[in-house]
């Protein structure tokens, strides 16, 4: 007879299993904590670094499994990058034409991960938590999340990649202090300043570029071999062609890592050159993109006030930090002590399967992050009304009230915007809603209240009551279409170099919506100015209201506020006669309107 | 404050329990409380950031969402709400002008009801605009930190002032000053 071993009914005490996974542009890493251990995942190929790779042929191949002599022009490369613009939208992934969106290419990628998991753990393990860069917006985000999910994977959380990546270093490697996380990838950059400390990591901002990363480096190589073919334009070249000598770039540069002068013979379209590539060439040709990360990691230390001094370190993160250039630069400009010990492929994973442990096992570690854009909404004349503003600690959960501003407006569309820019237009269209069966009242009576709240995940949930009438709508940014979202990092960058005439404009729309109203609350109570004042008081109130009517259609701003002024001025003893005659209730607010 | 509270979970009316029932141990709304009380601060108008930066790491510690993950849906929503609320909380004391008028409030001063206003508000509006020009008009470092140091002397100036005219309960005078403070705080982060 078999001994039937009972466990005791302590649920506690078996360790829950959470996969780390960093689903990277170039590759893909996924590691898992098991026995006080941090293991990474292997496929069948003993690699750990998985291409982000789909091949679309007779099969689906990802990964080291594609092989890519045979397979170059079916293969789908760097399929992250796309999130930023439409997840949804389709792309071709093959010679026969045939679409597939990103979330779908994205998913294939994912499947197989899952399939790798399984069998390098000899289990099924479903809960993960995936990293996205800190940058990314709601849209972004929730690609990935469903990617991830239609995979079978039960996504339990979405952390910051440059968070994930600190988390180990403050957990791991007991760095404690103010630390700058610089993460360059295959094709994002962002960088995170973070305080940590025992038992609590928290970011202090978070900023980046959506389009920058290794590829640009490949593309900018490129470029330089190119030019020793004056005669010869990119578009000249086959898409194989192009993917092949992109290829032969990277690996270029991956080479340099270890010898410092190359010369290289290129045969493209038939034409042999010698090409020679040495430090200082390296050197001139990457110092765009390496300005650019040091412009941004500057701007980052001034947004969050604090000074370059205050910082203990600057910790590499990604593929694309190992160029020996990226710490000589990063050095040389910030005087800092750089880390890279915890190995810049791996660390992403590592942090992320650090905290999936501690989140479903329990920890006494707190990590706090933020919100990388500012959300609002588009109020009237086309403004941003920011409600929750960029490097906002999640989750919030922030309420507005807002108002009509036509007499008996009964409905109103709620646009949702993320971006830096003080005008919507220029920012990011996240989505739209309409409440209607608002009361009709008077311009200004009716409060619409709208609640944002945005979870640990950063993602975004928006809904609006009308506070009279209890008429609500909820939308969640999930699925919306033809959202717009490129380059977050230009919104920002723009939003600093436009920001004065960005004021200004902001200036003239807020003064022409304070004339608007001020003449329709005229207009609102022009019964009772007949009532109350004299012919005179009342022939002069029309006299600016018309003058000012015609201003409104100008840009003149001092002269509409000099009008707004005397028109204020002009129905003040009205207001008084109106509070006299104990109408207050009737008009309401319009009063403190008039009186401003 | 104590009083008697009622667990949502297992309906239990007990002595005041913080944050989490004594009998079921599950997690409580807070309530409404203001943000000086939530993190035990005394009501003055110069706080001491270190010990509200720890008071409110403990209590994210308590209700923040990932130690929540495993929970029952009604546990999460309490974290979800409560964490954000203790950010809001958090982020008000942190702002000058936001803290002036949770202080305002909690001391019973109607915020505008100030009227006679129009004579310092001329003169604010003048130093301000000139302040603004010579900020547009700053061509080197030098010039830069120096009026950044000047900007600074005059908000550390008028926090002092609000200080003391808390202690006299001079409230419309705080709500003139919080105006201007309002004013330069932008100016200075404009500068940045």
């Amino acid at each position: 007879m078999n001994l039937v071993k009972i466990e005791e009914p302590n649920t506690s005490a078996k360790e829950q299993k959470c996969l780390g996974i960093d689903f990277g542009t170039t590759n893909s890493v996924c590691s898992i904590k098991i026995d006080e251990k941090v293991i990474f995942i292997e496929d069948s190929h003993k690699k750990t670094l998985i291409p982000s790779t789909v091949c679309f042929s007779t099969e689906v191949k990802v990964g080291n499994e594609i092989d890519l002599s045979k397979s170059l022009g079916n293969t789908i490369f760097s399929v992250k990058r796309n999130f930023t613009d439409n997840p949804d939208k389709q792309i071709i992934i093959n010679s026969k034409n045939e679409g597939r969106s990103s979330v779908e290419i994205a998913k294939e990628i994912f499947s197989y991960l899952k399939k790798i998991c399984n069998v390098f753990l000899n289990e099924d393990v479903s809960d993960c938590i995936v990293t996205v860069p800190a940058y990314y917006d709601e849209r972004a985000r929730s690609g990935i999340m469903r990617s991830a999910f239609m995979s079978g994977f039960n996504v339990r959380r979405l952390i910051n990649e440059p968070t994930a990546a600190a988390f180990a270093y403050g957990l791991e490697n007991k760095k404690r202090g103010k630390f700058l996380v610089y993460d360059l990838g295959g094709g994002t950059f962002d960088v995170s300043l973070l305080n940590l400390k025992d038992n609590l990591f928290k970011v202090i901002g978070t900023s980046g570029d959506s389009k920058l990363g290794g590829d640009d480096f490949d593309q900018l190589l490129l470029n330089h071999i190119l030019s020793f073919y004056p005669d010869l334009e990119k578009n000249d070249l086959s898409y194989n062609d192009l993917i092949h000598l992109t290829k032969e770039c990277k690996t270029i540069k991956e080479k340099f890592q270890s010898i410092d002068n190359f010369q290289l013979e290129f045969e493209i379209k038939g034409k042999k050159k010698k090409v020679e590539i040495n430090t200082n060439i390296f050197e001139k040709i990457f110092d765009k993109i390496i300005t650019k990360t040091i412009n941004i990691t500057d701007q980052l230390l001034k947004d969050c006030e604090v000074d370059i001094n205050d910082v203990d370190g600057i910790i590499l993160v990604g593929g694309s930090t190992k160029l020996k250039l990226i710490p000589k630069k990063i050095k040389e400009y910030f005087k800092k002590n750089i880390y890279s010990d915890l190995d810049p492929d791996l660390v992403v994973s590592y942090g992320a399967a650090l905290h999936g442990y501690e989140l479903l096992n329990g920890s006494n570690n707190l990590l706090l992050d933020v919100t990388p854009l500012s959300l609002g909404i588009e109020t009237m004349g086309g403004l941003m009304e920011k409600i929750i503003p960029r490097n906002s600690n999640i989750p919030i959960v922030k309420e507005q009230t807002f108002t009509t501003n036509e007499n008996g407006q009964t409905s109103i569309i709620i646009k949702i915007i993320q971006g830096e820019r003080e005008t919507s237009d220029k920012n990011t269209l996240l989505g739209e809603f309409i409440l209607s069966d608002i009361e009709p009242k008077p311009a200004g009576i009716p409060r619409i209240k709208v609640r944002f709240s945005l979870d640990v995940d950063g993602m975004l949930f928006v809904s609006a009551v009308d506070e009279s009438s209890g008429s609500e709508k909820n939308i969640v940014i999930k699925t919306a279409n033809d959202l717009n979202i490129e380059e977050m990092r230009k919104i920002v960058e723009s939003s600093i170099q436009n920001a004065k005439h960005d004021m200004d404009t902001r200036l003239l729309i807020e003064s022409k919506i304070k004339a608007s109203r001020l003449i329709n609350e005229i207009e609102n109570v022009r019964d009772q100015i007949e009532s109350l004042c004299s012919k005179k008081d009342i022939e002069s109130i029309n006299k600016t209201t018309n003058m000012l009517n015609t201003e409104l259609k100008k840009n003149n701003k001092e002269k509409i506020d000099n009008l707004v002024e005397i028109l204020n001025e002009k129905t003040k003893d009205f207001a008084q006669k109106l509070i006299d005659k104990n109408f207050k209730n009737f008009v309401g607010k319009d009063l403190d309107v008039l009186k401003e | 404050m104590k009083h008697k509270v009622l667990c949502w979970n297992c309906k239990t009316e007990t002595e005041a329990f913080e944050y989490r029932c004594n009998i079921c141990k599950k997690i409580q709304n807070i309530g409404e409380v203001n943000p000086y009380d939530l993190f035990s601060l005394k009501k003055n108008f110069f706080i001491d950031y270190d010990d509200l930066e720890n008071k409110y790491f403990q209590l994210q510690n308590i209700f923040h969402p990932d130690k929540f993950i495993n929970s029952e849906n009604r546990e999460k929503e309490i974290s979800a709400f409560e964490s954000s609320s203790i950010n809001n909380a958090y982020n008000m004391l942190v702002n000058n002008v936001d803290r002036i008028k949770i202080l305002l409030n909690l001391n019973g001063y109607n915020i505008g009801s100030n009227n006679n206003e129009s004579f310092t508000d001329h003169l604010l509006l003048e130093e301000i605009m000139d302040l603004q020009n010579r900020c547009m008009s700053i061509e080197n470092n030098s010039e830069k930190s120096k009026i950044k140091s000047e900007i600074k002397n005059k908000i550390n100036k008028i926090e002092s002032q609000i200080n003391e005219n808390f202690k006299k309960k001079k409230f419309s005078e705080i709500e003139n000053l919080s105006v201007k403070l309002s004013y330069l705080e932008k100016i200075n982060k404009n500068l940045n």
